[in-house]
């Protein structure tokens, strides 16, 4: 937190040359245009966060950081062109739990590991999912869970097999000790579409996808997944007030193939947490409801090795794979 | 009314218009560049709305969007390249046309029906949004599921073979749409241990190989056609009106199927356009001319697809549910200008809102000026010879498909969609049917799947819910109908009597 308050102060220092100073390999780099690969089509939320990043960083690197789609097989196909691709500093990717959740869904090896091929730049953002139910459901968690206990033919819905709804239905499943069906959709909006019209019982859709509805009282939220409330929907508590240690977030990150120059990524890893101090970006980029993280490389490793275990843990008591 | 005073001033800032007069230039160029879609074209112009006010940045999305999918016609007729899965259902009556020498009446009737079609969906989203919203809440997987059977009941009208072959071709669609991993079972299909395959065939690469590589391929074999007739036309204009008088209900009909289909999140422009064409078609008293160059399909289904693509909005705007991947993109943007899509944005932002919709009418009325110019612009490469313009196809067949996922698979999979497309045509199976089959395949196989597990595994509610009863007797009624009309024919002296 302090660093990053440091960081806002410094907002209008010319944080490149300090980082210049730090290493020969960094004076040269970049000469020329960056490119962000973001594993998911255009349109997408990993997408458009990736567009706002590499538009705020662009002049603190001092060349165009250019966003390059390679969507298609759940984000397997970038990850792997990432992994692939050469530790030079020209190469920066969107990385999501998708990184984290792919491989847990298969015992074939995919052409990636998350951990020996990547090198973690910034955690920049995370957004938590949110249980919904219709309009006329339970009023409380307790009562949904006490609704499921009584009744566990209830349905709930998912933007697909191994999806973040679907694990986070499934978590809840496994922590609150009860039963329900899983219908998966074909996306994210299909989940808000269903529960909304009473369809489906409930659904774990990430908060941005039902903020407004909630407000405008066409959904119940019962709880967020995220430890802490959501300045989106501050009357939402988290599930964790009623099931202990519940805490899944998605999460948005920078990442560079394993091997590039630390040089690099701290200047990549400067220029992100200055665009998180700068109030305007900050308020534009998580008016949705998702929240500035700013976690460096220092602590993103220790990050993914505990999201490793909590998603590791959502794929396994969902017996979710795809082999 | 102050609202609708508001929303002109609003819309009257002299940024906005430079707004959507840049984006309309920028939308009808990279629209008709084969291949780039009109989904890429709004993509790239989200960084440039960082800059720009919030309905300045809204403006560019509608203006860009609505442009860039009138001008996916321009390479469907030209080249017979089709820009987008609902152009591909009236590509082959438009090529058709050019090689009558109709080139810039097909283009024309493309323009001036996507306009008229764009502005009747507005009017149904300024006038009905919340109830059209309210129906399109009341459809569930049951009725999405009638739907897609209703769309692939279309393969047999639209093609000119016999219906077997277009059935054929159309499971052979449904075959390519089981490729992959996004299924219900989550299991991976026919993917013979490539990652390429696990994310399933792309549309876009395989219709412009079936339509364009094949064309290519053809042509190859065959001695140069006659030069084509080089006719002035005068006005484009001119000869669209008279289209609109003789083929009026067709157009209405086209409108209102189009805001129909449009308005369901889970249906959209590639339904509306195939449905529509197939309607012209069924209901026209000169069935024999399709597919020979005949404009009342383009009539319908380009009205059609151009209405659903404005009432797709109604579900984007009101319950931040995107219809199709352009609205997606349009509700982050909204999202970071702060116009919240929402069922409030109506009542607590109700300028921004009239703001939209006359940005809506505004971008279909000056489509109409522009894409003429494109129209005449485009038309010149009808006069290059057919040795210099065939090479360009397949280079940028094969750019297009790259562009779509910069994965050099998605070209090969053009190679190799262009020769099946190739083969199948010498045989004469129509590959519309079978792109109708890969469009429509997941969706029937996903809303089948997640109906059943809703209603365990019971089929009853397939019929048993009101909208859902409808639509089944309409699919069951038009599957039947052949042979309901054979048998009849049969009856001895029923005509006697009747």
């Amino acid at each position: 937190m302090r660093r990053r308050a440091m960081l806002a102060l410094g907002a209008g220092l010319p944080v490149a040359s300090v980082a210049r100073a730090q290493g020969s390999a960094a004076a040269a780099w970049p000469s020329r245009p960056v490119r962000l690969l973001v594993p998911f089509i255009p349109g997408s939320a990993p997408d458009v966060i990736a567009r706002q990043l590499a538009e705020r960083i662009a002049p603190a690197l001092g060349q165009p950081v250019v966003v390059e789609n390679r969507g298609g097989a759940g984000g397997n196909i970038g990850f792997e062109a990432a992994a692939r691709a050469a530790p030079d500093g020209y190469t920066l990717l969107l990385g999501t739990n998708s990184l984290i959740i792919n491989p847990a869904l298969t015992r074939r090896s995919l052409g990636f590991d998350a951990f020996r091929d990547f090198a973690p730049i910034t955690v920049a953002f995370a957004m938590p999912h949110l249980l919904i139910v219709p309009p006329g459901g339970p009023d409380s968690l307790a009562a949904l869970i006490a609704s499921l206990r009584a009744r566990p033919d209830q349905n709930y819905a998912s933007g697909g097999n191994g999806s973040g709804a679907h694990l986070a239905a499934e978590m809840f499943k496994a922590r609150a000790g009860v039963q329900a069906t899983h219908v998966p959709f074909r996306g994210a909006p299909d989940i808000v579409n269903n529960v909304m019209s009473g369809q489906v019982q409930l659904g774990f859709p990430t908060l941005a996808t039902a903020t407004e509805l909630v407000r405008a009282g066409r959904l119940k939220a019962l709880g967020v997944t995220s430890a802490a409330r959501n300045h989106a929907l501050p009357n939402v508590p988290p599930i964790a007030e009623t099931l202990p240690g519940f805490d899944l977030v998605s999460w948005f990150a920078v990442m560079a193939p394993a091997g590039t120059p630390p040089a690099v990524i701290l200047r990549v890893d400067a220029a992100v947490q200055d665009a998180l101090a700068d109030a305007a970006f900050r308020a534009r980029a998580t008016a949705d409801g998702s929240t500035a993280v700013g976690l460096g490389p220092d602590r993103f490793a220790a990050f993914l090795r505990r999201e490793a275990e909590i998603w590791g843990e959502a794929v396994r008591v969902s017996g979710a794979t795809v082999d | 009314m102050t609202h609708l005073i508001e929303g002109f001033n609003l819309v009257a800032q002299p940024d906005v218009l430079l707004a959507i007069l840049l984006s309309a230039v920028y939308g009808l160029v990279v629209g008709s560049l084969p291949g780039l879609s009109a989904t890429m074209a709004t993509a790239l112009l989200v960084p440039f709305t960082f800059y720009l006010s919030p309905i300045a940045a809204v403006a560019t999305i509608i203006t860009a969007s609505a442009m860039a999918i009138f001008s996916g016609d321009i390479p469907g007729a030209l080249l017979r390249i089709p820009g987008t899965p609902a152009s591909a259902a009236y590509t082959d009556e438009a090529y058709a046309m050019t090689r009558k020498g109709q080139a810039e009446m097909a283009l024309g009737a493309g323009l001036w029906f996507s306009a008229i079609g764009g502005i009747v969906g507005t009017l149904s989203l300024v006038l009905m949004a919340p109830l059209l919203a309210e129906m399109a809440l009341n459809f569930s997987s049951f009725e999405y599921f009638w739907l897609a059977l209703l769309g692939l009941m279309c393969a047999t009208l639209v093609a000119r073979s016999s219906p077997v072959k277009a059935i054929a071709s159309m499971l052979l669609g449904l075959l390519v749409a089981c490729i992959g991993i996004e299924n219900p079972a989550g299991t991976p299909r026919f993917t013979f241990g490539l990652t390429d395959l696990l994310g399933g065939i792309e549309v876009i690469p395989a219709l412009v190989g079936v339509f364009a590589v094949s064309e290519v391929m053809r042509a190859m074999l065959t001695p140069p056609p006659p030069p084509i007739p080089k006719r002035q036309f005068g006005s484009i204009l001119a000869g669209q009106w008279q289209l609109t008088k003789k083929y009026q209900w067709p157009m209405w009909r086209g409108n209102i199927v189009g805001i129909i289909i449009g308005v369901l999140p889970g249906a959209g422009a590639d339904m509306a356009a195939w449905i529509s064409y197939s309607m012209a078609k069924r209901f026209s008293k000169e069935r024999e001319k399709f597919g020979t160059g005949h404009p009342e399909g383009l009539v319908e289904a380009g009205a059609s697809n151009n209405a659903s693509l404005a009432s797709g909005w109604v579900p984007s705007l009101l319950f931040g549910i995107p219809g199709d991947t352009i609205t997606a993109i349009a509700i982050g943007v909204l999202y970071m200008k702060g116009l919240n899509p929402g069922p409030t944005l109506f009542t607590e932002r109700a300028s921004s809102m009239y703001a939209l919709y006359i940005i809506f009418i505004l971008a279909n009325i000056i489509m109409i000026p522009l894409g003429i110019v494109m129209i005449r612009l485009a038309s010149h490469i009808l006069r290059a010879p057919r040795a210099a313009v065939m090479p360009v196809i397949v280079l940028l067949c094969a750019v297009g498909a790259f562009a779509t996922g910069a994965n050099l698979f998605s070209v090969l999979l053009v190679a190799v969609f262009g020769c099946l497309g190739f083969v199948m045509e010498r045989n004469g199976y129509p590959v519309a049917a079978m792109v109708l089959g890969i469009v429509m395949g997941s969706m029937l196989e996903q809303t089948f799947v997640t109906s059943l597990i809703k209603s365990d595994n019971s089929v009853l509610p397939f019929f048993e819910r009101p909208v859902a009863s409808v639509l089944a007797a309409l699919t069951l009624g038009a599957a039947s109908w052949p042979l309901i009309a054979w048998l009849l024919g049969r009856i001895p002296g029923r005509r006697a009597a009747g």
